[in-house]
């Protein structure tokens, strides 16, 4: 009998409340341990540094792992020449200033200075700097294009061109708003909806602290460390010469294994990418066998960013096989936003210049063009691109184009890295977006 | 009435061949053992979602081993498959796990049952094993004797689903909305209204995203959708404000406000409102004011979907009864005569989640559903009772699933 009532007892527990959670619960606080590298990506450059900014200012819209796109601060809607970019209600700023088009506009100004992803992206609208002007007083930011070009509502999902009203990265708009250097709490107005998550905070840690603090589940997220090789790795880093330095690059060129580059300096999730579109996107993951080593002399300048180790670590490595073929190679460290300004100023004969690529081929050669420098180039051979309206056909023609430019552009393809992070397992709702990037947003634990 | 055993037998009587899936993953699992050399005779062991499914799939695969030269015997399913396996006489064991979903899947492993004489206590589970898998893409029949075990009044999953959508679907409706006889499938998510046709082809869709944003809007995506004489009454727990809508050939108009949410539609609707900035609904009569997941209501019967993962059906002459693991996808049904309640799981993201149909007996039809069920409704299109399920994919969308009665 009493083994009956034990039974009984049993049935009636196994569905337990605590384990029931079909819709998500609200509250807690959510842990997050960053390297310092990351912590010091001020502008969300890199996967983890993307990553880590999305939560206090959210892209534009979510281009998801499917290729969709969904609005999140703003709309896009086509038009018969161009895309009309629409903040949502609701859409404001930690100060409470609304999104509008001079918002948008201004924001995108800055990015445009200080990223060669925004301005590939936004290369394809006609007449930029009147467009941007023109929206002041404006409800909708109207981007007439120049060509035709399909791939624009995706690429302005990228995290570079999250609007930051301000001048400091916490002025976007989030599903958190700052509250002090290293916490967040959650914006219950966010047109997404409120994270789920009462708040957040960040720690910075050793890469050894940070795995512990993971390992012990002190942190639910780590970011800088760890990572799926399975994921699609978008994060391409190329050395860029000027026309003088192009004869130097075939020397590194001639010595370079990617291979052992990547094993030895660079680190996994990243792979070695001898096109210049990486594996991911359909480029090739073989080179081509280059010929014996050769010599040169002379002495050059190469910039790289500082704050990021594995370009540090690269750099170093160049230095070193430049100098077995006669060449003095002198190291120059910039932060990414000093780097892209020195270089575009002309100082520097070769640079290394690492970039978060679009998921669409024809869009992401936009990238490696812009880095060229060469605006007319890039609409030459974008515009062709862009006439194709069929996506697959597009990127199959993307890919055609990278291979035959592999050979002319002053840009060779080095790595291709993807996002290196940890997310606690019993974290519920996180996914993976377009970029290969999680998205935080959704996560809670039952 | 209840066909049960009895019509899985008749169905395989009347087919003079086995389910060809089933045949596919007998022939794929036929080549794997061979390859193995196991030492005669084996037996075979398969755990089903029906025990004749099991049946079958065990009887399929030792008739082949046989065929090939491998002496094979059926036994049934267990914990003691190994000591049941030796009893027979059996030298080597397989033993399978089946799953029908889109595809029929099988794994499990072969492994020796032969006891060494200088093992001792050693469980003979830690013997050498191989590994065994097969798949094949789902037919009628499969899915048939997959609901064999659900006693006459199983359900199955339809193969494909009726339509796709980019984001979650937040809610569900079917009703006339062109006023022609035949029910249209409303669907809210990603903030945009879609109605759908029998075949699930897109008839309109509408834009909410102009409208006025909730003060708190919640994350999740939620919302009701009702159809009521003809028009579309859309509340979703975003925006400020409820609209009614009406299908003017391929447009929906907006027409007048509506005040906010309800549970069921129709007469027997209960108005409700969100909960600021959560996927909760309250309801704002009656005594039962606690924040909901959802519910449903139909004449004399009120389904109350509390957070903890149970569920309140308040049924005629107010009888209430407790319902236990039961998900935010749940509604009431009129299923064959009577009301029932269809319900998805308790669970937090599960890979797989699962349907229950509960009623007033004790029988308790379930289908495992792939992806997460979101939300439930009756009068899915086509033949026969039938259920729509809104389902969230691994990939982030969501799909348009149908589950049928057996005929």
């Amino acid at each position: 009998m009493r083994r009956i009532a034990l039974g009984l007892l049993l049935v009636g527990a196994v569905p337990s409340a605590a384990t029931a959670a079909a819709r998500a619960r609200d509250g807690g606080t959510f842990r997050l341990a960053v390297l310092p590298e990351v912590r010091a990506d001020r502008w969300g450059d890199t996967p983890e540094g993307a990553v880590l900014r999305s939560l206090v200012a959210a892209p534009l819209c979510r281009l998801d792992a499917g290729g969709r796109v969904q609005p999140v601060l703003a709309t896009l809607q086509r038009s018969a020449d161009g895309v009309s970019v629409v903040a949502r209600p609701g859409a404001r700023s930690p100060s409470g200033a609304p999104l509008g088009a001079a918002e948008l506009a201004r924001a995108w100004g800055r990015a445009l200075d200080r990223s060669p992803v925004a301005r590939a992206a936004l290369a394809p609208v006609r007449d930029l700097a009147a467009a941007l002007e023109q929206s002041r007083g404006r409800g909708a930011l109207v981007l007439p294009l120049a060509y035709p070009w399909p791939d624009l509502e995706a690429t302005l999902c990228h995290p570079a061109l999250s609007p930051v009203t301000g001048d400091g990265p916490g002025d976007g708009i989030g599903p958190y708003a700052l509250d002090g250097a290293d916490r967040g709490r959650a914006v219950p107005s966010f047109p997404e909806g409120r994270p789920h998550p009462d708040g957040f905070v960040l720690t910075t840690l050793s890469r050894r602290a940070a795995q512990r603090a993971f390992e012990s589940r002190t942190t639910h997220v780590l970011l800088g460390d760890g990572g799926d090789a399975s994921a699609s790795a978008l994060f391409a880093t190329y050395l860029v010469s000027r026309p003088a330095a192009r004869a130097l690059v075939g020397l590194a060129e001639s010595r370079l294994d990617r291979g052992s580059l990547v094993r030895s300096f660079v680190g996994a999730p990243a792979m070695a990418m001898p096109g210049l579109l990486p594996p991911a996107l359909g480029g090739p993951d073989r080179g081509t066998a280059s010929g014996a080593p050769a010599r040169g002399s002379g002495t050059a300048v190469l910039m790289y960013a500082t704050d990021r180790p594995a370009q540090r670590a690269v750099a170093q490595r160049l230095q070193i096989l430049l100098r077995d073929a006669g060449v003095q190679l002198t190291l120059a460290p910039r932060t990414p936003e000093a780097l892209d300004r020195d270089w575009r100023a002309g100082q520097g004969d070769l640079a290394l210049r690492s970039v978060l690529l679009p998921p669409a081929p024809a869009a992401a050669l936009g990238v490696v063009l812009e880095l060229t420098g060469d605006a007319a180039e890039a609409r030459r051979e974008l515009a062709p691109l862009g006439a194709v309206a069929d996506a697959g056909e597009r990127a199959a023609r993307a890919r055609e184009r990278a291979l035959q430019l592999a050979a002319t552009l002053p840009v060779l393809p080095l790595y291709s890295e993807g996002l290196r992070a940890r997310v606690d397992p019993s974290l519920v709702d996180v996914r993976r977006d377009g970029f290969g990037l999680w998205m935080l947003d959704d996560a809670w634990w039952p | 009435m209840s066909p049960g055993p009895a019509f899985v037998a008749a169905l395989l009587a009347a087919a003079p061949a086995p389910p060809p899936a089933l045949e596919a993953v007998a022939d794929q699992l036929r080549t794997q053992v061979l390859a193995a050399h196991p030492e005669p005779p084996v037996a075979v062991a398969a755990q089903a979602p029906s025990a004749v499914l099991g049946e079958t799939v065990a009887t399929l695969l030792a008739t082949r081993l046989s065929g090939s030269g491998l002496p094979s015997v059926v036994i049934g399913p267990g914990e003691d498959a190994v000591s049941r396996a030796r009893a027979a006489g059996a030298r080597s064991l397989v033993r399978l796990r089946l799953e029908v979903g889109t595809d029929v899947a099988a794994a499990g492993e072969l492994r020796p049952v032969w006891r060494n004489f200088w093992a001792g206590r050693t469980p003979v589970e830690t013997g050498p094993a191989a590994i065994l898998s097969a798949t094949a893409a789902v037919d009628r029949a499969t899915q048939l004797l997959a609901a064999g075990s659900s006693q006459g009044t199983g359900l199955v999953l339809d193969a494909a689903p009726l339509a796709r959508f980019p984001a979650r679907t937040a809610a569900l409706a079917t009703g006339d909305l062109d006023g022609d006889g035949r029910p249209e499938v409303a669907v809210l998510s990603g903030g945009e209204v879609w109605v759908l046709d029998g075949t699930g082809t897109v008839v309109a869709r509408h834009a909410l995203l102009d409208l006025p944003l909730a003060a708190a809007p919640a994350r999740e995506s939620f919302g009701t959708l009702c159809i009521s004489e003809g028009r579309l009454l859309v509340a979703w727990a975003r925006a400020e404000s409820a609209v009614a809508l009406r299908l003017q050939g391929t447009q929906l108009v907006r027409g007048p406000g509506l005040p906010g949410p309800t549970l069921g539609c129709g007469e027997a609707a209960e108005p409700a409102t969100f909960v600021p900035g959560a996927a909760r609904l309250q309801l704002t009569r009656g005594p039962e004011r606690e924040p909901l997941w959802g519910g449903d209501a139909r004449p004399g019967h009120r389904l109350l979907l509390l957070p903890d993962g149970t569920a309140r059906w308040v049924q005629p002459a107010g009888e209430v009864r407790l319902l236990r693991d039961v998900g935010a996808g749940a509604a009431l049904v009129p299923w064959r005569g009577e009301m029932r309640v269809a319900a998805s799981s308790a669970a937090a993201a599960p890979a797989e989640d699962r349907l229950r149909l509960l009623g007033t007996g004790p029988e308790e039809p379930t289908v495992p559903v792939p992806g997460r069920i979101l939300q439930v409704c009756a009068g899915a299109p086509g033949p026969g009772p039938a259920l729509l399920l809104g389902v969230w994919t691994a990939d982030g969308g969501s799909e348009l699933r149908v589950v049928r009665g057996l005929p």
